[in-house]
């Protein structure tokens, strides 16, 4: 059953990890590459370091959290189909699978000239390579009256602390009450995510307050992802979901619940505001090259930043390739483009000219169905991008049962193909 | 919400299991390979080395394998869909049939159809070559 331990047995038995890579071996006894950020990118990164390079190179990860809370099925919690506990998991196999050195702390920034990571307990640490996996930010002072009151007015658009508060929020919500939430213009994180998080509430809704509205105002013309799909998902709900598009929230007030748009105001029992996002403080705090002043520009092939020869930034902080999702798969997939990169720079070899990556994300519509999107992306030379290949990937004809266990199989796997 | 050591499996593990009632084209090889070919000589200028061009990455396979981990486990070591160690034709048979509808799926048909028919025999190889 423990089959990564086996894995990892296999890998260290196998031949000199210096076969592997003579130059390491050559040049120093271990390089060390220092990862910041545990979630999707920056775990996979870790793990996949150390498992393709055969335990040849040293790998930190820095993360502020003690646990892994997956933003993946947190909507299930809002909605009461999963608990906390269900989407909680840790990074102990990291360590004791992979030997990552996982260091619980705040990455303050980087030092790019002397490639090291400021933190606020353990001081410098120094690496050969950089891996920046911040996530994102939450732009709260952009709308008036947000900031400093996210627990009032929570988005629960990380999932953790953010995500029991709207849960407990929308159970003490009263029968025939307003559920009223705000999505950001894209780019954010998890296109389809606030889609589904409409459904699985109005699913919670339908059957235990059936009296309530639940208001989605949407700062998008329209809705932006799996939008047919969606649409009938919400018919399914009658007239307890209501759609508004084009609706750009301006200001909160906490005190009384309300929300202020450019033509309406919005009192609501539950407000759960998803701020407009940028790429995590680290970036910022670090001088890193940002495009639209918001996410890292990054190459295509190793995802370096731009700038910065040895720092690379993954997941969700990266502006993105056309046609590419803010996603926990992206993100994974990230990490392995850039594991193999870096693994290849330090035997002296170009990174792959040819990476791929690829996508689903399910969304669930109510307690058991779920539906899919899907994407396959090539690297295109001459664009030097990541685009998508025309013809393949795409969605589900419909929402289905069949997918909804399909869906919870993905976040088993991503999961511990990230984690353990 | 704080999590136990050892406490990753059994989410993932219960998640899966029980629940929410459940059970649980493209571009010619030749072009990739004058694009392969030009990106590395172009490399090796820049860099000036002497290395002689390679015609691919040397763990071209490793890295289009790692693709498909997200379902089908690290090393395609899924307990529920696994591709590690399977053989090489009857992967190539499996893909060949989601790509032409022969094989009804949800998703791999449109998943198979993203990759060249190269990137998926090197794939198949791979997955039938590890234990
Ligand atoms: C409700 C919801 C549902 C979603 N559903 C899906 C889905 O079904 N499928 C899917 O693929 N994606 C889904 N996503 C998107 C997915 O969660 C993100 O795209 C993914 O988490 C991005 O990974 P990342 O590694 O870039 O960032 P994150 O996973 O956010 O990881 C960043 C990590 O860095 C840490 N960190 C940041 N700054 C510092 C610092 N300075 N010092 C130390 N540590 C730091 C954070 O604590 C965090 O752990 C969903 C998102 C939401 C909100």
């Amino acid at each position: 059953m423990n089959l990564h331990r086996r894995d990892f047995l296999r890998a260290t038995a196998a031949t000199a990890a210096a076969l592997a890579l003579p130059r390491i071996a050559s040049a120093r006894a271990r390089p060390h590459i220092v990862v910041v950020g545990g979630g999707f990118g920056g775990a996979t990164t870790a793990k996949y370091l150390r498992m393709w390079s055969e335990g040849a190179v040293d790998v930190s990860l820095i993360e502020r959290e003690t646990a892994f809370v997956s933003c993946p099925m947190s909507n299930l919690v809002i909605g009461g189909l999963k608990k906390m506990a269900d989407i909680t998991l840790d990074y102990e196999r990291l360590r004791s699978n992979w030997g990552v050195r996982v260091i619980t702390d705040e990455a303050l920034g980087v030092e790019p000239g002397r490639r090291s990571v400021r933190t606020a307990r353990h001081g410098e640490i120094a690496g050969d390579r950089l891996v920046l996996a911040p996530g994102v930010a939450f732009e709260s002072a952009r709308i008036e009256g947000l900031a400093g009151n996210e627990e009032r007015i929570p988005h629960a658009w990380k999932a953790g602390p953010q995500t029991a508060i709207l849960r407990a929020q929308l159970e003490a919500m009263p029968d025939g009450g307003v559920f009223a939430m705000t999505i950001p213009r894209a780019p954010y994180r998890c296109p389809p995510g606030p889609y589904e998080r409409a459904c699985v509430v109005a699913h919670y809704l339908s059957t235990t307050k059936p009296r309530s509205k639940l208001l989605v105002l949407d700062a998008n013309e329209g809705i932006i992802a799996k939008k047919a799909l969606f649409e009938r998902a919400f018919a399914r709900y009658g007239t307890m979901i209501e759609y508004r598009p084009n609706s750009t929230l301006l200001a909160v007030d906490a005190a009384t619940c309300e929300a202020e748009f450019e033509f309406e105001r919005v009192r609501a029992d539950v407000l759960n505001v998803i701020p407009p996002m940028r790429a995590g403080e680290l970036a910022t705090r670090s001088g890193l090259a940002l495009i639209n002043d918001a996410w890292a520009e990054v190459d295509w092939l190793a995802f370096g930043a731009r700038g910065m020869p040895g720092v690379h930034v993954i997941g969700d902080a990266v502006f993105p390739a056309p046609g590419m999702p803010k996603s926990g798969h992206m993100a994974n997939q990230h990490a392995k483009v850039v594991a193999a990169a870096i693994l290849n720079d330090l035997a002296g070899l170009p990174p792959n000219p040819t990476p791929v990556v690829m996508n689903t994300c399910y969304s669930f519509v109510d307690d058991r169905a779920a539906m899919h999107v899907a994407s396959v992306h090539q690297y295109d030379a001459a664009k030097a991008q990541l685009l998508p290949v025309p013809g393949a990937g795409g969605l589900s004809e419909e929402a289905s049962v069949a997918e909804g266990r399909t869906a919870l199989k993905w976040a088993y796997h991503i999961w511990a193909d990230t984690l353990e | 919400m704080a999590a136990e050591g050892g406490y990753t499996r059994t989410a993932g593990a219960a998640l899966a299991q029980r629940s929410i009632v459940l059970r649980p084209h493209g571009r010619s090889i030749e072009a990739i390979r004058t694009m392969k070919n030009r990106l590395l000589a172009s490399a090796f200028v820049l860099a000036g080395a002497v290395a002689p061009a390679q015609a691919a990455d040397p763990h071209l396979a490793r890295n289009l394998a790692a693709t498909c981990a997200n379902c089908h486990g690290t090393g395609g070591r899924s307990v529920y869909e696994p591709l590690v160690g399977r053989p090489r034709e009857k992967l190539l048979s499996m893909l060949a049939d989601f790509r032409s509808g022969e094989h009804e799926a949800t998703i791999m048909h449109q998943i198979v159809r993203g990759y060249t028919d190269e990137q998926l025999e090197l794939i198949a190889t791979w997955f039938s070559e590890q234990r």
